[in-house]
């Protein structure tokens, strides 16, 4: 397989401060999102949703998950005038970590899909960004290298995977208590 | 020839996995990466030790001396983690190691003793000697890396990329820059990488976090105790499933580790930070580029 690379950093530099600056990407709208997951042809209504405290406790005590609760970001799903399920656009956040995510659920209340929208990482830095690139710049070697771009790739674990699954534990709660159509 | 580019984030071997790709056509990439994202799903299924009915689930429940059939994914991974455990006599060990110092609730209590030797394979198929614990981890999630960008280089994307939880991979006419975390100092800017693969591990009093909020123990098998180490350990190769195993194999050889690295045409960078400045190491040492 083939390899090419160009290490960007010698041994021996010194930096100026601390640096892990905001970057942000965003993968999907919120009407590709629904494209995504439910395909072409489903029709997506709004649905209001209002919860006793009684409910919020509830839906509240089986996550870490802190940010507001999505209810003005649900829909009801409808295929050929059918009934086809839920498509909810939430929040979390870790320590640095901010994510929306869309997760569909099906007429069970079973997560059918689930698709990042935006993430975003932000932090304090002591420098300003572009000082704390500059030191970097001019030592790259080998191939051209766009330093200024936004920082796309990072090598090395989050912990998104742990709160986008406190979240979706929550949705799941949100439609055990409120949304699931009770005989 | 105008090019479109698509980028999707999904939750997959405990982790966030990004794509990202380019082709001149719009509806073949779309597909391309939903082929990569069910390459994925797959190799998550065979080789997670908690979804019920994957290979690694079969092979724990067998009893000793029992042949367990396994998919060709499986055995590609078995097959590597044994030549590396082989390569290193023990230093990386499936049936060791990562296991021992996870937080969190196994599906079986790991047995003592058991090692990489205890395990044999033939084509198609495995059986222990003993009764041990596979943790495939690193190695599957960085396997499934190479086989998603497979799938889109057959595509015919012109560039890919896929990281899942900091395991990367791509390949494309431009180089991607790659940042590593360094505890202490944050983003830094390690390797411009235009084909192959870069992985990473951030070592703090010899604990390293995984992406799903687990924390892992270095262990080394040969003394079966923590090691210490601290700081971030990146090693590019060309493939993401040897650089993610070559973090471990350095993280416990250090410099001794150099000779395995030449074996696996792998570079590595061993970074440490306290605010102001930034230690780094290359190994094998003569390392220039």
């Amino acid at each position: 397989m083939e390899h090419r690379y160009a290490w960007l950093l010698a041994p021996g530099l010194i930096l100026a401060g601390t640096a892990e600056f905001a970057h942000a990407t965003q993968y999907l709208s919120v009407e590709q999102a629904q494209a995504a997951l439910f395909g072409p042809g489903a029709r997506f209504e709004r649905t209001l949703v209002a919860l006793s405290e009684a409910q919020r406790q509830t839906i509240r005590a089986v996550s870490k998950t802190r940010t507001p609760l999505p209810l003005e970001r649900i829909w009801e799903v409808q295929r050929e005038g059918e009934p086809a399920g839920w498509f909810i656009v939430d929040e979390v956040y870790g320590k640095h970590e901010y994510i929306t995510y869309a997760v569909a659920l099906d007429l069970e209340g079973r997560v059918s899909g689930l698709e990042i929208l935006d993430y975003r990482e932000t932090h304090g830095a002591e420098v300003r960004e572009a000082d704390w690139r500059a030191q970097f710049v001019g030592k790259a070697q080998g191939a051209a290298l766009k330093l200024e771009q936004d920082i796309r790739n990072i090598s090395g674990a989050t912990l998104s995977c742990l709160h986008l699954a406190e979240g979706v534990r929550r949705v799941l709660q949100l439609h055990e208590t409120a949304l699931k159509p009770h005989a | 020839m105008p090019e479109s580019e698509l980028s999707r984030a999904r939750t997959w071997l405990g982790t966030l996995v990004e794509i990202r790709a380019r082709h001149v056509r719009l509806e073949v990439l779309e597909d391309a990466l939903e082929r990569a994202y069910a390459r994925i799903a797959q190799v998550h299924a065979r080789m997670s030790v908690h979804e019920a009915g994957s290979d690694l689930r079969r092979l724990h429940a067998a009893a000793p001396g029992t042949w367990v059939p396994l998919a060709p994914d499986t055995c590609a991974v078995l097959e590597f983690a044994l030549e590396l455990s082989r390569r290193t006599d023990g230093v990386f060990d499936p049936c060791v190691g990562a296991l021992l110092g996870l937080v969190g609730a196994l599906p079986v209590s790991a047995p003592s003793g058991a090692s990489w030797r205890d395990l044999e394979l033939a084509p198609g198929r495995a059986r222990c000697r003993r009764p041990l614990l596979l943790d495939l981890g690193g190695v599957a999630k960085g396997y499934a890396v190479d086989q998603a960008l497979a799938e889109l280089r057959r595509a015919g994307c012109s560039a890919a990329l896929v990281n899942a939880g900091g395991d990367l991979a791509c390949f494309g006419p431009e180089p991607e820059p790659v940042h590593v975390r360094v505890a202490g100092l944050g983003l830094v800017p390690l390797l411009a990488l235009s084909a192959g693969a870069l992985a990473s591990s951030c070592y703090a009093e010899g604990v390293a976090a995984a992406g799903d909020g687990r924390v892992s123990a270095l262990i080394d098998p040969r003394t079966g105790a923590p090691a210490a180490r601290s700081g971030t350990i990146s090693v590019t190769a060309p493939t993401a499933m040897s650089a993610d195993a070559l973090t471990k194999v350095v993280a416990l050889m250090g410099d001794s580790a150099a000779p395995i690295l030449r074996e696996y045409a792998a570079q590595a960078a061993l970074l440490d930070g306290t605010a102001g400045s930034l230690s780094l190491r290359f190994l094998p040492t003569d390392t220039t580029r």
